[in-house]
């Protein structure tokens, strides 16, 4: 005979939270499970910070001695403080293209490295199982991922190139930065923006395939090695074929997003083959990743 | 009271490995075993029923829904998964609280239930350690906690007793009594027969994806008529006792031991025969000091079962 006992069974009288940002618990729990692990935060970190304060010093440096040069030039000064201050600018809009195109290898180490266990871990523990059981979808388990790992490739790239883009408008003279290369910022956030992404889809289809995390290391850094060597190798034959590595294609990209003459001469292919190339690399690993996420129950 | 489960010629095949195979059965209210050795089907059995897979034929209806990717019944649902599904680098607490949040409780709400929950399965003092630092026990302690901590109405374990002490397995199946007492229904499965025969009558046994039996062990045991039952009957004379139950038609075999004042017989009808040896034992004496049927377990039943 059933009986009642709401001491031990309580039925929950509130109200749940609608389904819209179910994913953001996912992102927030890979966030903090990431982050309890010191020395990975550390030894990937260091040099993106190191780098960011260097460059900030750098920038505000120059900012500081423009304004000297203007103090201390008197009227001659004066006039040519605007062809001055338009040429220090362009230096520091240089420097920020510098450290976004630097600090993107990081950002490759770091999303691997948080990336790569994300799908395998949860397959291999069978995590997915109490996930998908609860009223969470695959999109929602897939966009909590995602934004765990575009997370850590933003802090090495994105966030260096804005918090140097911020110093750049603080301490320029009448925020001649932000009024004069202002659209830098926006480029710094499409371009790092484009690198997290490929990177993180990339990562993430790998670890959808492997079935442990160090398995989906080599597998990533594997392909990012291949496909540099293949499309180096095959520029033997034609230059065009160049176009084939991911990180070739990126140089390219950056010129064309920051309006930048590169002198490196080797990049012989169009913008749109680049885009085209990063854009179905992206596609195609998006498309895997959906396959074995649908399968996921299947294939654990 | 409607149906907990029903499934209907429910199969389930992956590539060329029959997973599960046209299985058609209903599950009522209250606790129920699912029984079966290992590869017998069970757990793509609860897995369809959470809706973690969809079947490749055939239906199931969970609380009368249709459960794959229902959100709406999911809030209705506990699972324990046998795999270990735990993050090491989180603590219980973090990791049931988690699990929670995604269920759309919010913060408060899902630090009290998560540390109710693990309060439920004994592990309040050490739900704030990481669980890699834990036990196999203790990790399946946190699994338990983490499918009752949303209060379901249905709660589907597989194999939740794997890796705990005999103290751990008798608190757990104390817990999952209580919940079923408390109208809760429960669904577990294990290949270890006896624990679930303590816990509940009502059981469902898979065998190589099929269904091989389904009601009381009692019922089931009932039904299997070409397995003669064995009575064992302690008397002070076993050598006579045994010439007075030969003549009898339901009697299929006795077996003496003189020395352990014993007679074991194998009766095609056990109702009748222990009608007879009552009225048998009160006219004529014999000593009888005991009497118990010793294949009437769910152990002997499996046994014959899959035989």
């Amino acid at each position: 005979m059933a009986r009642t006992n709401t001491e031990l069974y309580r039925r929950y009288e509130g109200e749940l939270r609608p389904n819209a940002l179910r994913f953001l618990p996912l992102f927030l729990a890979g966030v903090r499970t990431a982050t309890k692990k010191k020395i990975p935060l550390l030894v990937l970190y260091a040099v993106p910070t190191i780098a960011t304060i260097v460059y900030s010093f750098v920038v505000y440096a120059k900012y500081a001695a423009e304004d000297m040069a203007v103090s201390i030039g008197g009227i001659e000064g004066m006039m040519s403080m605007f062809a001055q201050r338009a040429m220090v600018n362009l230096e520091v809009k240089g420097q920020i293209v510098e450290l976004n195109h630097v600090m993107r290898l990081f950002s490759l180490l770091a999303v691997t490295w948080f990336g790569s266990g994300l799908f395998a871990e949860d397959r291999r523990l069978g995590a997915h199982l109490l996930y998908f059981s609860r009223p969470i979808t695959r999109l929602d388990y897939f966009l909590g991922k995602f934004l765990t790992v575009s997370f850590f490739g933003a802090l090495s790239v994105m966030v260096p190139g804005l918090v140097v883009c911020l110093i750049a408008s603080w301490t320029s003279p009448d925020w001649s930065f932000l009024k004069e290369e202002g659209d830098t910022i926006l480029r710094t956030i499409l371009y790092s923006g484009i690198w997290i992404t490929l990177t993180s889809s990339i990562v993430l289809c790998v670890s959808s395939l492997a079935s442990r995390k160090t398995f989906a290391l080599v597998g990533a850094f594997g392909f990012f090695v291949l496909n540099f060597g293949l499309g180096g190798v095959l520029s033997l034959v034609d230059r065009r074929y160049l176009a084939i590595s991911v990180m070739m294609d990126m140089r390219k990209l950056r010129n064309w997003i920051f309006e930048i003459d590169d002198d490196w001469r080797d990049l012989v292919f169009s913008e749109a083959v680049a885009v085209s190339v990063i854009g179905g690399v992206i596609m195609v690993c998006l498309l895997i990743i959906a396959a074995r996420l649908r399968k996921l129950e299947v294939v654990a | 009271m409607t149906d907990v489960l029903v499934a209907r010629e429910l199969g389930r095949y992956y590539g060329q490995v029959v997973g599960l195979n046209e299985v058609s059965l209903t599950i009522g209210p209250g606790v129920t075993g699912l029984l079966g050795p290992n590869g017998a089907g069970k757990s793509t059995f609860l897995k369809l029923i959470v809706g973690e897979i969809q079947p490749t034929r055939g239906e199931v209806a969970v609380l009368g829904e249709r459960p794959f990717a229902n959100q709406r019944l999911f809030r209705r649902l506990g699972f324990c998964p046998q795999q270990d599904a735990v993050y090491e680098t989180m603590t219980g607490f973090e990791f049931v609280a988690f699990l929670l949040r995604l269920h759309g409780y919010g913060r408060a709400e899902s630090r009290e239930r998560a540390e109710r929950a693990l309060g439920r399965v004994r592990m309040t003092e050490s739900m704030h350690r990481r669980t890699g630092g834990y036990s196999k026990g203790m990790r399946q302690r946190v699994r338990i906690a983490q499918a009752i901590a949303h209060d379901p109405e249905l709660i589907v374990l597989d194999e939740p007793l794997n890796g705990l002490d005999p103290l751990g397995r008798r608190e757990i199946l104390d817990l999952m009594r209580e919940l079923g007492d408390a109208g809760v229904h429960v669904l577990i499965s294990s290949h270890v027969l006896h624990e679930v025969q303590d816990l509940t009558e009502e059981i469902v046994l898979l065998h190589r994806g099929r269904l091989l039996a389904q009601g009381t062990v009692p019922e089931v045991r009932r039904l299997l008529t070409s397995f003669p039952r064995k009575v064992e009957i302690e008397a002070l004379d076993p050598r006579r006792l045994a010439g007075a139950l030969v003549p009898w038609e339901d009697v299929r075999a006795v077996r003496i031991d003189q020395d352990a004042g014993r007679v074991t017989v194998e009766t095609a009808d056990a109702d009748r025969f222990h009608r007879r040896l009552t009225a048998l034992a009160a006219r004529d004496g014999f000593g009888v000091r005991s009497l118990e049927s010793v294949d009437a377990g769910l152990e002997a039943v499996f046994d014959y079962l899959v035989e």
